[in-house]
């Protein structure tokens, strides 16, 4: 019985624990994306979309849950090392700019409604229409097993 | 009016910065990086490595980058000297990630660490480059710069495979000069192939080739260089390692120059309070051919580098580093070096 109760509790900190959200505008193709393939987008290594156009990406603030959570968790390193990795990868010509920082899931919503190559990491699904959530490794969101959930 | 006009301005700027909606990136970026190096023993350096991109559009974009460097020595023997250099300017046309072309002049990846980290010390963990990564005009003994035409890609797959293929023209009878459109030139190719599999995070590892000829007299060299390189970053964990080997074969009779170096390098950011720290150790090791013809002014290097990194900011950082290296009369030599860069 307290094995039970121990299993159950330990499901329930997993459900209620932090998850991230993929978005990208209604009018973009995607609808499924890997896990592999989004660390590459916010690694510098995957920059162009299916329809060869740059794609551009969109990260939580830093000083937010899902900010610590995407870096810490999702990209596995320091906010120091992942603004550095970023000033290197401009400076090698890779990509134009680092991703741009959207201070809440719907300014990053409004922003990714408007521009059908851009992607956005969120700590929410936001309240802004003309966007879509993504499925990650063909998981939604609300799977128990969504890869970006911890 | 003037005063009218005065308020005019101020008003549309503060509109302008009351205006923070999120826009798409600029086409054109201008960033840099500068530094100031002391040590105890060897000359002091300053620098300011100034670059901009441009992007025309999606698959156009062209990328400048220009370096000045102050050297100086303080006591009996004082010296001072300056440089600037043009480093990089290339073309580059990207279809895809699949295919990158770059025309103009660039800096090879022979040396991944010089691929990687270009100029600036800004990004690199420690202060000192390894050897098989010094300039030309730190009598660096690799071909850095290569100016033609530069091809790149990225396979789809799990595998994560890259590869680059370059021909052009590499350093000239001057391991600093690039000599285009007069008999001296030496033309190169070059041909790379790493992978990164998905798997493994953090991880890539892989092998350059790059030969070229040099129109030494009187008698010209064939230069055949192999290197091999792998890192792994993941989780504030940096493990760098390359070996280089580079032959020199004169061409008239059977007489081969052999050079070769490697360096290793181990970091590992900090957690919790101390976040902003990465303490490092660097094995350094160059092993030259002291009747090679072609690399009169490069020295050996048997270095052991232990340091700290401090990062204040994304932008501002300082590094500290105690070396064991050979010293100008071959024998050992310890010197203390201090490091305070920015980005911008």
């Amino acid at each position: 019985m307290m094995l039970l109760a121990l299993l159950l509790a330990t499901h329930v900190e997993r459900a209620g624990g932090t998850r991230l959200v993929v978005i990208v505008a209604q009018a973009s193709p995607l609808a499924d994306i890997s896990s592999a393939d989004l660390r590459d987008i916010y690694l510098g290594r995957l920059t162009r979309s299916a329809s060869r156009h740059a794609i551009v990406p969109l990260i939580p603030p830093q000083n937010s849950a899902a900010g610590d959570v995407f870096l810490r968790r999702f990209m596995r390193m320091a906010e120091l090392d992942y603004a550095q990795l970023w000033i290197g990868v401009v400076f090698r010509g890779q990509a134009s700019s680092a991703p741009l920082v959207a201070r809440s899931p719907d300014e990053a919503a409004r922003f990714v409604a408007a521009h059908v190559d851009a992607i956005a990491i969120v700590g929410d699904v936001p309240n802004v229409r003309n966007v879509r959530v993504l499925t990650v490794d063909g998981k939604p969101p609300d799977a128990p097993d969504y890869p970006l959930r911890w | 009016m003037k005063r009218l006009l005065f308020i005019s301005i101020l008003f549309a700027a503060g509109s302008a910065l009351a205006d923070d909606t999120l826009r798409p990136p600029p086409r054109l970026h201008v960033g840099g990086f500068a530094d100031v190096v002391v040590h105890t023993q060897s000359g002091d350096v300053g620098s300011l490595d100034l670059f901009s991109t441009l992007r025309m559009t999606d698959d156009w974009s062209g990328l400048v980058e220009v370096v000045a460097q102050k050297t100086w020595q303080t006591g009996r023997k004082a010296t001072e000297a300056g440089e600037l250099n043009l480093e990089r300017l290339y073309l580059s046309y990207r279809p895809s990630d699949a295919f990158r072309l770059e025309l103009g002049q660039t800096h090879t990846s022979i040396v991944r660490w010089n691929e990687r980290e270009h100029r600036s010390r800004f990004l690199q963990t420690p202060i000192e480059v390894p050897a098989i990564a010094r300039r030309p005009q730190d009598d660096g003994a690799w071909p850095l710069l290569f100016v033609g035409a530069w091809a790149s890609g990225r396979a789809p797959g799990k595998l994560g495979l890259t590869w680059e293929l370059g021909a052009g023209a590499g350093p000239g009878l001057e391991r600093d000069s690039f000599p285009i459109f007069s008999s001296n030139r030496s033309p190169a190719g070059f041909l790379a192939i790493s992978f990164a599999p998905e798997d493994v995070p953090g991880f890539d590892a892989g092998v350059s080739l790059y030969a070229q000829h040099i129109p030494t007299k009187p008698d010209a060299l064939r230069e055949r260089d192999f290197t091999l390189f792998t890192n792994y970053v993941n989780n504030g964990t940096e493990i760098r390692a390359e070996f280089a080997r580079m032959d020199h074969h004169m061409t008239r009779i059977p007489r081969m120059f052999r050079n070769q170096g490697y360096y290793v390098l181990l970091s590992k950011r900090l957690r919790g309070v101390a976040e902003r720290a990465r303490p490092y150790v660097l094995i350094d090791h160059l092993n030259l051919d002291p009747l090679d013809p072609y690399l009169t002014g490069s020295t050996n290097e048997n270095a052991l580098a232990a340091g700290l990194r401090y990062d204040f900011t994304n932008h501002v950082m300082a590094k500290g580093e105690l070396r064991s290296q050979r010293g100008a009369d071959g024998g050992r030599e310890a010197t203390f070096g201090v490091e305070i860069g920015i980005s911008f």
